[in-house]
């Protein structure tokens, strides 16, 4: 999936002052979502409850024997984590990934707000709604930052927000996911699904993964633009995202 | 050294002349190219020209190293014996100058490429790999720079033209024409 990144570690860590600025502009609360964007999750959601988990964890996956054993053993781990609920802005990344005149170029957004919850104990029952303005997106180039708010590209006056919502995440073993719901960009909506990697290092929980959409599908680039021989239809997009409790 | 102490050399070899009007053309459609597409507004016809102008400068860097090892291992016709040492100083000079701008241009292009996070890929086909890693100012710094190369090598090379016709038309010697295609040069010290 992630082919072409390889060999193109391109990626640009913005500076501390930038972070700050990130940090404070990632939309992270739903009042600051336009109107017309599906209600995100809320992040303060609670009602989770250690002890009716735990219960609810040690019988069903007892009955699996030894395999319930080796789950018990991670339980020690498991048990100081709660939900994996908060974006860290600073330490996250969405990027993406194109092909222009066969060149790799790579892009990421500035800022963005992700709302999950993510239960080690319950990956099925978890959830990600993603936010991503337009307006944040930076291709690399201060030329191209000027054109990609235009109609022909994403129309960000019509269009300002990238948008997805996670409808099902299935487990594919070991702390592998697939994550799959409706991307909506530039009014277009598209279901895609993507391979997710959780790893949990104490009080943090990394997400990362990529995946592969085509932007015709989305009509991004129209006009001069919707010739695939200068900038290519397969858009590569690859995230990082570090959560804590 | 390859005539022999004997008979000095009196002419370019047809590499040498083809090496030399070859890479005069495609440095003057280089440089028209380089003029013109930076002032474009983007669009797929810009990027397209981009990339041809990089995959010209690489073939011509390329063809750089050929002449310079050409130079290397052919002497040279000598300097017309009229020329006195201030002229013979300032012409090793001028054709320094012009080899130094050959590597340097393309040089020049690679890395601001590579600032400016646009690999070069050449024929669309062959990755170059990048030399800096992105930087937006430092990219910025290397576009004066290959833009100011440029300034001067159309300066050197002018003056190089006018000097060759000066030898041509005012000194009546054979330096001008001991570079045209189709002319031996034999005969014509």
């Amino acid at each position: 999936m992630d082919s072409i990144y390889r060999g193109y570690p391109r990626q640009s860590v913005p500076n501390p002052l930038q972070r700050l600025v990130n940090r404070a502009q990632a939309p992270t609360h739903p009042e600051t979502r336009p109107a017309g964007m599906l209600p995100l999750a809320n992040p303060n959601h609670g009602g989770y409850n250690p002890v009716r988990n735990l219960s609810h964890r040690v019988w069903s996956k007892s009955a699996l024997g030894l395999a319930g054993l080796l789950w018990v053993s991670f339980w020690p781990e498991w048990s100081a984590a709660t939900e994996f609920n908060t974006l860290q802005p600073a330490q996250s990344t969405l990027l993406f990934a194109y092909k222009q005149m066969n060149v790799p170029m790579e892009g990421r957004f500035k800022t963005f707000g992700i709302h999950l919850h993510f239960d080690p104990a319950k990956p099925a029952q978890g959830k990600a709604v993603l936010d991503a303005p337009i307006a944040s997106l930076d291709t690399g180039s201060d030329e191209a930052n000027d054109e990609v708010g235009n109609a022909a590209w994403f129309n960000s006056k019509k269009y300002p927000m990238a948008h997805f919502e996670s409808t099902t995440i299935q487990p594919l073993g070991g702390n592998r996911y697939e994550v799959s719901g409706p991307l909506t960009i530039k009014g277009h909506t598209r279901l895609v699904s993507t391979p997710v990697t959780v790893v949990i290092q104490g009080n943090r929980a990394v997400f990362d993964g990529s995946f592969a959409i085509r932007r015709a599908d989305f009509s991004v680039g129209e006009g001069t633009w919707a010739d695939f021989g200068t900038v290519a239809n397969d858009i590569q997009i690859k995230f990082h995202l570090v959560t804590t409790p | 050294m390859t005539s022999g102490a004997q008979s000095p050399n009196t002419h370019y070899t047809a590499t040498a002349k083809g090496l030399h009007w070859f890479m005069a053309l495609g440095l003057i459609g280089l440089f028209a190219l380089g003029l013109y597409m930076a002032d474009l507004h983007l669009s797929p016809w810009k990027l397209k020209l981009y990339s041809w102008h990089k995959w010209a400068g690489v073939s011509l860097f390329l063809l750089a190293l050929v002449r310079l090892f050409w130079r290397l291992t052919h002497r040279p016709p000598e300097l017309p014996g009229h020329m006195r040492f201030l002229e013979r100083w300032l012409a090793h000079l001028g054709h320094a100058v012009l080899y130094l701008l050959l590597f340097a241009i393309p040089l020049s292009g690679w890395l601001m490429s590579s600032a400016k996070g646009v690999q070069t890929v050449y024929f669309g086909l062959w990755p170059i790999p990048d030399l800096l890693p992105k930087d937006k100012v430092l990219g910025d710094t290397l576009h004066e720079v290959h833009e100011t190369l440029n300034w001067i090598l159309a300066l050197v090379v002018s003056g190089h033209a006018l000097v060759a016709l000066k030898h041509h038309f005012v000194d009546h010697d054979a330096v001008l024409r001991r570079m045209l295609p189709g002319i031996s040069g034999k005969n014509q010290g």
